[in-house]
């Protein structure tokens, strides 16, 4: 896919913006604090109607407004010319697709496929584990429905369930929550041993094209539980009851799993270099991207936000290297970049845009 | 507006699906446009709130003692379709796919909105099962993990070891949806094909 042009109402410091992106690569150029990221963000929202930045979609909205709106125009291999709305704010939220209400995100995720790069992505390495599920779990969500569902289903019972244990809910109730619960844990453990490992083979191939030497990275699951089938997980959960009970809520499953990224020097957060660091993260999102490709057959578009600027010569000539030539990519950063005569440049001022030259 | 009009309007924005814009509309309509069909309305209000309730047989909306279901000597007694809603009962009603008897729930098991076992219509289902001869239960709720764990909950703790064949169906319906908002042909086909439960 390709984004031909955005249109952008009351976003973070953004009051309006038009954008033209139909060059193949499009780069915003200004100082920090101007609403680069910001555009970027939005451009963002269309895989999964989530912003790489926050969490909160409230702090999206400019401040004393209540909503802002997107319009995207994009050009879609299976979809054509397609314009795609989004509206979220106090109200709640709305997206359109070519005029018509999709009222379903399972329905909408992984359509519009880009990936993100940002400085953002060091947390993946560095910091707590949920950071990596929410990673993996936009990756799956996005190319599986039934990932996705089974993921939904599953954090929904494990909250009836906590809540359960909170108030001291009957036996019955708990079996009945577990007995339901189990099928999808097995579901969400299946998949992701089975699709990290697809990432991880990825991840190998692109590393090898940043990296300056033989550095060996690896990307293994780190399941809570061991994977088993359903009936062993309805056990499991039935024995935990007693400890779960005391801790008011339950304590193991794939809500606590993890992946670990290491080098062969050790592991990535504790022994890589800060080089080496952002380098994995890069290649990660490469192999996100080749992900979303291979199962969707969509070329995802990248959306390099101060990355690319951030890397060292050897790094950038591999991100070159290892990011298919054929993919839109809208970058930013406070200086232009060497070749700054391979890019449509924006100038961008005050959350306002406007094309250099 | 004078206070006696806000205080309507306040009163229909309670209601389930009016936002302040239809309240408006209504509130209106009711006191400024349209004043004598406002006497029929009040009327027919209170008629209804008088002899609607609830069928003590199966919790359908009913006149009387018996709603019009438990009421139909047509009908197959050995069978029962359970449902969590009313407008679920009337969307297989209107489906014209089930020729058996139901039972309405009231709602499903939810421990977040504060819904256990208590708050559900149960106990008239486990008179049911003492007094009707009940040979199968077709489970037709949400397809979603709280309509899965109510199944389940009626399977083990309601039903029990009693021979009884469950069914219930989920063939079609769109995943985390309720019954009430399939068309009448996705319905027929999950009651068809509705399977074991295991
Ligand atoms: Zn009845």
């Amino acid at each position: 896919m390709r984004f031909h042009y955005l249109r952008l109402q009351n976003f973070r410091n953004i009051a309006f913006a038009e954008l033209d992106l139909q060059a193949d690569r499009s780069f915003l150029v200004g100082a920090n604090g101007q609403g680069k990221s910001n555009l970027l963000e939005a451009l963002g929202l269309v895989t999964a109607l989530r912003s790489f930045r926050t969490q909160s979609m409230s702090a999206l909205t400019r401040q004393g407004e209540s909503s802002f709106a997107a319009v995207y125009s994009v050009e879609h291999e299976s979809l054509g010319r397609t314009e795609l709305e989004v509206q979220s704010g106090s109200a709640g939220r709305k997206v359109q697709l070519d005029g018509q209400r999709v009222s379903r995100l399972g329905d909408f995720i992984g359509r519009f496929p880009v990936v993100p790069l940002s400085a953002g992505d060091l947390m993946i390495l560095r910091g707590a584990p949920a950071e990596r599920r929410r990673f993996v779990d936009l990756t799956l969500s996005a190319v599986d429905p039934v990932y996705y569902d089974a993921l939904r289903n599953y954090h929904r019972g494990v909250a009836e369930r906590n809540r359960l244990l909170k108030k001291g809910g009957s036996a019955g109730e708990l079996s009945a929550f577990e007995a339901e619960i189990a099928p999808y844990a097995v579901l969400v453990g299946q998949h992701r041993a089975a699709e990290v490992e697809v990432l991880r083979q990825h991840l190998i191939k692109v590393y090898a094209d940043i990296a300056e030497a033989e550095e060996g990275p690896e990307l293994d699951f780190k399941p809570s539980v061991p994977l088993g089938d359903v009936e062993s997980y309805c056990q499991l959960l039935h024995e935990n009851r007693r400890r779960d009970e005391m801790m008011g809520s339950t304590q193991k499953g794939p809500h606590r799993d993890d992946f670990n990224l290491c080098l062969s020097i050790g592991g990535a957060r504790e022994y890589a270099s800060d080089g080496q660091q952002r380098g994995l993260c890069v290649a990660l999102r490469i192999a996100q991207a080749r992900i979303f490709h291979d199962r969707l057959g969509l070329k995802p578009v990248i959306l390099a936000d101060d990355v690319l600027g951030e890397l060292d010569p050897h790094r950038k000539a591999g991100f070159w290297k290892a990011c298919p030539s054929d993919y839109q990519i809208i970058a930013t950063g406070t200086e232009l970049p060497q070749d700054a005569e391979s890019w449509s440049v924006v100038e961008v001022q005050a959350g306002s845009f406007k094309p250099a030259g | 507006m004078t206070p006696a009009y806000e205080k309507l309007l306040q009163e229909l924005k309670q209601l389930p699906g009016l936002g302040y814009r239809s309240a408006e509309r209504i509130a209106m309509h009711l006191l400024v446009e349209k004043t004598d069909s406002m006497e029929a309305l009040i009327q027919t209000l209170e008629q209804a709130k008088e002899v609607v309730g609830r069928c003590q047989h199966c919790g359908n909306m009913a006149e009387g003692e018996l709603c019009a279901v438990c009421a139909d000597t047509r009908r197959d007694n050995s069978k029962v379709c359970v449902v969590e809603h009313v407008p679920d009962l009337i969307a297989i009603e209107r489906s014209s796919a089930w020729h058996g008897q139901y039972h309405v729930l009231h709602g499903k098991l939810s421990p977040i909105h504060g819904v256990g076992p208590e708050q559900l219509n149960f106990s008239s289902l486990s008179k049911r099962l003492e007094t009707d001869e009940i040979q199968e239960f077709v489970l037709a709720l949400s397809n979603d993990i709280e309509g899965q764990a109510t199944c389940h909950y009626i399977q083990e703790e309601i039903i029990g070891p009693r021979p009884i064949k469950v069914t219930r169906i989920g063939f079609g319906l769109p995943s985390g949806g309720g019954v009430t908002y399939a068309d009448s042909v996705t319905l027929r086909s999950a009651l068809e094909g509705r399977r074991d439960y295991e």
